[in-house]
């Protein structure tokens, strides 16, 4: 069972650089949609991997888990989550001390 | 007990195979019975509300070819045409790299009957269980049913397993297998109700965000995480499609146990019931939504199989290897669905059609039992791609035609009436 909020993230999962949240967000994605092309990039399509609601579903739970934060409402658009560069530059923006 | 009813050929299981089998055997002059459980046939095409037919057309990528291309002439191809022409069918329509049909479940119900009433040699069973299978030596020489407690026995001269769980092979003792790891069930409901225009790419996802946290704050449970949505081409339907994990307290998913069985049935109804009242609560598209229909029965995708003369492999699929003997083709990719996560699709080499060889719709050791729809000999990979409701109608004609044609060839009694066009 998922836990009923994100866990508080751990000091090691607070990159800070886009570069690092991209590959860890690969690693996320790679394991959820075995469609991805081998070498994708950061701009690759999610979508056109077989990336759908449910799998979305899924993906959230599993940011939210590893990053420690809730992605809310506003955020979750058809944009943000079409690519893992995208994804990134909205889990860095919401990371960022403020 | 009546004297047992003599036919050329006894079809088990009155799906869209069994269905395409038995119409296509009484269409080739044999004396047919077709036996299905439920009160109305279709199988996962009607009672367990799959709402669209895949295998119909060819892979394509669109730059390449820019409209969908029927694959399969015949029954299949009837049946298409005539969803479409009573309005019971839209389409095709894209998804990727394949092309699919949009149907409504009633429609096909209803198609189904008319498809069967047409037929003079056909005679059709509903509410009707197989019991027991008898043999000769090699060969089924007839079978009882069960009605409500009304017990019938058919005899016949050939007899084709489409019941999708390769149920009259095992009664009949013939070799039968199955995957330790089988792709996942789905559990299929209809929403009336709904404003489908609110429910547009991102709307969905704003779905899938609610889902989430409804999860986490605990007022829905984690299985909803497996749900589908699709509107249908009818107003304010929309269909909700959830892939099950194991209810609790299943530990090993097996649609053949009887206790699993209950256990979905009853699991895929309890996330149901409060996945719409969460929906309605919190979306104002579902505001007036409600359960417009619960499936007959949960969708198998996969369970036994019968072990054929030969044995169809992915690679036959995926590199497009020829038979001497093909009577169907698949055009569906290797789907493979073991867990409830989505779906890992591999594509065929150029997207070429898959060749199906009439040796993996006979037993391996009855003589007389044929097999068609998703329990035809095949491994677990490639029936991943075969049990597709449009191949299951490709399969199901071919089944249909060489039982027809094995009846004749023993000496059975062939009806006599005249064949051909009216």
């Amino acid at each position: 069972m998922p836990s009923s909020s994100p866990a508080s993230p751990s000091p090691e999962f607070l990159p800070s650089a886009l570069a690092e949240l991209e590959s860890g967000l690969s690693v996320l994605i790679a394991e959820r949609l075995p469609e991805l092309p081998e070498g994708f990039t950061p701009d690759t399509n999610l979508y056109d991997a077989g990336l759908d609601s449910m799998g979305i579903m899924h993906l959230l739970l599993a940011i939210e888990d590893r990053y420690g934060i809730l992605i809310p409402e506003a955020d979750v658009s058809q944009k943000n989550f079409c690519t893992v560069g995208n994804l990134a530059a909205l889990l860095h923006a919401r990371l960022r001390p403020a | 007990m009546s004297a047992p009813e003599r036919y050329d050929v006894v079809v088990a299981g009155g799906g869209s195979a069994g269905l395409a089998a038995a119409v296509t055997a009484a269409r080739s002059g044999a004396r047919t019975l077709l036996i299905e459980r439920h009160g109305m046939l279709g199988g996962m095409t009607s009672a367990a509300l799959v709402h669209s037919i895949c295998g119909l057309y060819r892979l394509r990528d669109e730059a390449e070819t820019p409209e969908a291309v029927p694959v399969h002439e015949g029954f299949p191809a009837e049946v298409a045409q005539r969803l479409l022409a009573s309005g019971g069918a839209v389409g095709p329509v894209r998804i990727g790299r394949v092309d699919l049909l949009l149907h409504a479940p009633s429609a096909f119900a209803l198609l189904a009957d008319a498809l069967t009433a047409a037929e003079q040699r056909l005679t059709v069973r509903l509410h009707t269980e197989l019991i027991t299978a008898q043999r000769d030596d090699a060969a089924i020489r007839c079978v009882e049913t069960m009605t409500h407690g009304t017990r019938e026995t058919h005899e016949a001269a050939a007899f084709i397993d489409t019941t999708g769980d390769a149920a009259l092979a095992v009664l009949a003792g013939a070799a039968c297998e199955q995957a330790e790891v089988l792709q996942r069930p789905a559990y299929i409901f209809a929403l009336g109700g709904v404003e489908t225009a609110d429910l547009d790419g991102d709307g969905r996802l704003r779905i899938a965000r609610a889902l989430v946290g409804a999860v986490r704050g605990g007022r829905l449970s984690r299985g909803v995480l497996g749900a589908h949505f699709r509107a249908s081409h009818r107003p304010g339907e929309i269909y909700v499609t959830l892939d099950l994990e194991n209810p609790p307290g299943v530990s090993t998913y097996d649609p053949l146990d009887p206790a699993c069985l209950a256990a979905l049935e009853q699991y895929g109804r309890g996330l149901a019931g409060p996945l719409v009242a969460a929906l309605a609560e919190d979306f104002p598209a579902f505001r007036r939504a409600f359960i417009a229909a619960l499936p007959t029965r949960v969708g198998i995708r996969e369970s036994r199989r019968i072990v054929g003369e030969y044995t169809l492999q992915a690679s036959d699929l995926l590199e497009g290897r020829s038979f001497p003997d093909t009577v169907a083709l698949s055009t569906w990719p290797i789907e493979l669905r073991e867990e409830a996560t989505g779906p890992r699709l591999r594509f065929p080499a150029g997207l070429c059609p898959g060749e199906i060889p009439l040796r993996a719709l006979k037993s391996r050791d009855v003589a007389n039992l044929f097999t068609a729809g998703r329990c035809l000999s095949a491994s677990h990979e490639a029936q991943a791609a075969l049990r597709v409701i449009g191949t299951c109608l490709a399969t199901g004609e071919a089944a249909g035609k060489a039982a027809a044609a094995y009846a004749k060839s023993v000496g059975s009694r062939m009806a006599t009436t005249q064949t051909g066009p009216l």
